[in-house]
């Protein structure tokens, strides 16, 4: 009964002192939406970068740095500055150690999304998240020289359906000058979301990509890639002789060490073997201190609100004498007048913090398409969690622990004052 | 022990009789900075029922009496026994318990909680001491009901006022929520501090009037405190505070 009491009086009191009760509740609500969101995002960064690759032992190509390799293989980012031979790709795929391989060729761009070679190893073999394959939303896997398998969010956002036609661009840019107008693609998969940059990709066969390149070979076009029409190209031989990267799964991964050992020091050219799991974290290594720094910054945002509470009742305390003495004389112990300023502050952050909440998700909500496209970070899985809990408890308890300075102050005057304050 | 009826005024022995006192202060002494004594009562009483003018110069110690009787202020030496509680001996959560229950207090002026409503504020002691919202459920049917009920004896009993916030009330309108707070469940004794000089003259009478009735009807012994003498007449005794103050020819130089 003591407690509901002194609830009620510290809630009223709160109320009571609307505009700069708002103003503290607004400060302590954008603090904890700021600090929250971060958290989310980052660690929705994480877990979608952590996503990405699961399932395979090694990821190899030719020899550059490991997160480069990473970063161009897996992530799509950046260019590889050097291929590796089909010849290498065919040797370490018929190693017995070898259970499967999936062949990667990157080089162009469609509207701004990259265009991956590769064969149906990818739909068999890739894994991501907890060791999920790839899933058709509609359609099925390659099978023609000009079939094309579109990731979720390339059928989304430009528009596309089984079945429609499309041209594949040369170089990297949203607007590509010379486009291989002579060689439609058909659209005949279009995969599931994975929150991988899967979904930001076209998948075609490895000769597919020869295909759109005959007449390119300079680099510019020539005649020659005007005269051949999709029907000459497939006439042509078109087996690959290089390939951007492969990733390996291994029979048993006790071999792994080993193997990548043995290819690190491979005879035929220099090539590069990281093992996924290890150069994520390295990846993440590097990406991590940007990270931490905006961490540490919301952590701060969180102290300022804090001590918006901490001011907001610092600052009532001494035009409160009086109403302290009245609640004296009512009978209210000085533990009384302790306790309550104690809770007003837990109250005013769990308000707080209950208004950041829910601000933050009404902004994620309507953030989340575009934090997606944008930054490739899937927000599923960040909805309400154990994690906003924490944050809201956390942040009571810190608030009442701070307001026991004020309290304690109100506490000594109680004492001191008896039932008539002088103001 | 004393027998305490025999050393009350012979006038008020029915009042008191067959009954210990409501209050009872022994040799009493209080200093707020060492070393300067403001109070030394070597004896002070009040009866069941009693109603006592407490007069006094300003800066005399009246407030810090009454500081002392509620149990907010300790004593440096000597005993204060309130409703047969042994204030000085009892521990301060006693104390704060045995205020809850058994005392009501009227200040000069800004005697409510400002964000609380009338009713509330009416009914505040009640959420301190379990035992006295008892009283009033007893007395009025629910703690509400009784608040109401005291406020419409006080002449506050239109119904949009309780739901006011109390600072909205004119100040001779919050001297009686502060009154109908002090009385409701019957507390022992009613402290009033100077309630009536905010008032003016007409309102006093009044004030004190309803005041008085109320004490009567529900049997609390009242110390009313003011340094306005016109007042006294309104009062079963009265006691200068100069006069049971043994400390006051040294504090007042
Ligand atoms: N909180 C306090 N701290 C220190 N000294 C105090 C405090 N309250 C009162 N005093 C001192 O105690 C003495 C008595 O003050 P008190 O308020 O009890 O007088 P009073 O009789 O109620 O006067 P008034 O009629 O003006 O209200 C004064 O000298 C005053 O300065
Ligand atoms: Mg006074």
């Amino acid at each position: 009964m003591r407690l509901a009491t002194l609830l009620n009086l510290a809630f009223r009191s709160l109320l009571n002192r609307r505009v700069t009760g708002a103003l503290t509740l607004m400060a302590v609500a954008l603090s904890v939406a700021l600090f929250t969101g971060v958290e989310k995002v980052r660690q929705g960064a994480r877990a979608s970068f952590e996503r990405t690759v699961s399932g395979a032992d090694l990821i190899v190509g030719a020899r550059s740095g490991p997160i480069n390799l990473l970063l161009y293989s897996i992530f799509r980012v950046g260019d590889a500055t050097a291929n590796m031979t089909w010849r290498s790709y065919e040797e370490i795929a018929s190693d017995p150690r070898v259970a499967w391989t999936i062949p990667l060729s990157l080089g162009d761009a469609h509207k701004g999304y990259r265009v991956v070679g590769t064969d149906e190893n990818l739909f068999e073999h890739y894994r991501f998240g907890e060791d999920q394959t790839l899933t058709f939303a509609s359609g099925e896997p390659f099978r023609d020289l000009f079939d094309v398998v579109l990731g979720a969010e390339v059928a989304r956002n430009l528009g596309y359906r089984i079945g429609d036609d499309i041209v594949l661009s040369h170089g990297l840019g949203e607007v590509s000058f010379a486009d291989h107008d002579n060689k439609p693609f058909k659209v005949v998969g279009i995969l599931e979301a994975t929150g991988t940059p899967i979904d930001r990709s076209l998948n075609v066969s490895l000769p597919a990509i020869e295909a759109i390149h005959v007449g390119w070979e300079t680099g510019a076009k020539t005649p020659l890639a005007t005269i051949m029409t999709a029907d000459r190209v497939r006439s042509l031989d078109l087996k690959p002789d290089e390939l951007t990267a492969m990733i390996v799964g291994l029979k048993s991964r006790g071999t792994v060490l080993k193997m990548q050992r043995d290819l690190n020091t491979y005879r035929e050219e220099p090539l590069l073997a990281v093992i996924p799991g290890i150069a994520l974290s390295q990846l993440w290594e590097t990406v991590g201190i940007a990270e931490r720094l905006l961490s540490a910054v919301s952590a701060c945002v969180i102290a300022v609100g804090l001590v918006v509470i901490l001011v907001s009742i610092l600052t009532t305390l001494n035009e409160r004498r009086r109403e302290m003495a009245i609640l004296r004389s009512v009978g209210a112990a000085p533990g009384d007048i302790f306790f309550l300023l104690v809770l007003e502050a837990a109250v005013i952050a769990f308000l707080g913090a209950l208004l950041g909440l829910l601000v933050l998700y009404a902004g994620l909500m309507g953030l989340a398409p575009l934090i997606q496209a944008r930054a490739g970070v899937s927000l599923v899985g960040l909805g309400p969690g154990v994690f906003d809990l924490v944050v809201l408890v956390t942040l009571m308890g810190l608030a009442s622990f701070m307001a026991m300075f004020p309290a304690w102050r109100a506490f000594r005057n109680a004492l001191a004052d008896g039932l008539t304050v002088r103001v | 022990m004393i027998d305490l009826s025999l050393l009350r005024f012979p006038g008020f022995a029915m009042v008191s009789s067959g009954s210990s006192s409501v209050l009872l202060l022994e040799e009493v002494t209080f200093a707020w900075r060492a070393n300067e004594v403001i109070l030394h009562i070597p004896y002070f009483e009040i009866g069941k029922g009693e109603r006592i003018f407490l007069r006094g110069p300003s800066g005399s110690g009246k407030s810090t009496l009454l500081s002392l009787i509620s149990g907010v202020l300790t004593p440096q030496s000597g005993k204060i026994q309130l409703l047969g509680t042994n204030m000085t001996g009892a521990r301060a959560s006693e104390r704060d318990a045995l205020r809850a229950r058994e005392l009501g207090v009227i200040f000069q002026m800004f005697n409510l909680v400002p964000y609380l409503s009338v009713l509330e504020n009416v009914a505040l002691p009640c959420r301190f001491s379990a035992a006295r919202g008892l009283r009033a459920k007893q007395s009025g049917g629910s703690i509400e009901g009784e608040a109401g009920r005291l406020l419409a004896r006080l002449g506050l009993g239109e119904a949009h006022l309780r739901g006011r916030k109390a600072t909205d009330l004119s100040v001779g309108q919050q001297q009686r929520v502060a009154a109908a707070r002090a009385l409701i469940g019957g507390p022992g004794l009613i402290l009033a501090d100077e309630p009536t000089s905010a008032l003016d003259t007409d309102a006093r009478g009044v004030f004190i009037e309803l005041l008085s009735e109320e004490c009567a009807a529900r049997g609390s012994s009242l110390l009313f405190v003011s340094h306005d003498l016109s007042l006294a007449t309104h009062f079963d005794r009265t006691v200068d505070l100069c006069a049971i103050n043994a400390a006051f020819s040294h504090a007042q130089a």
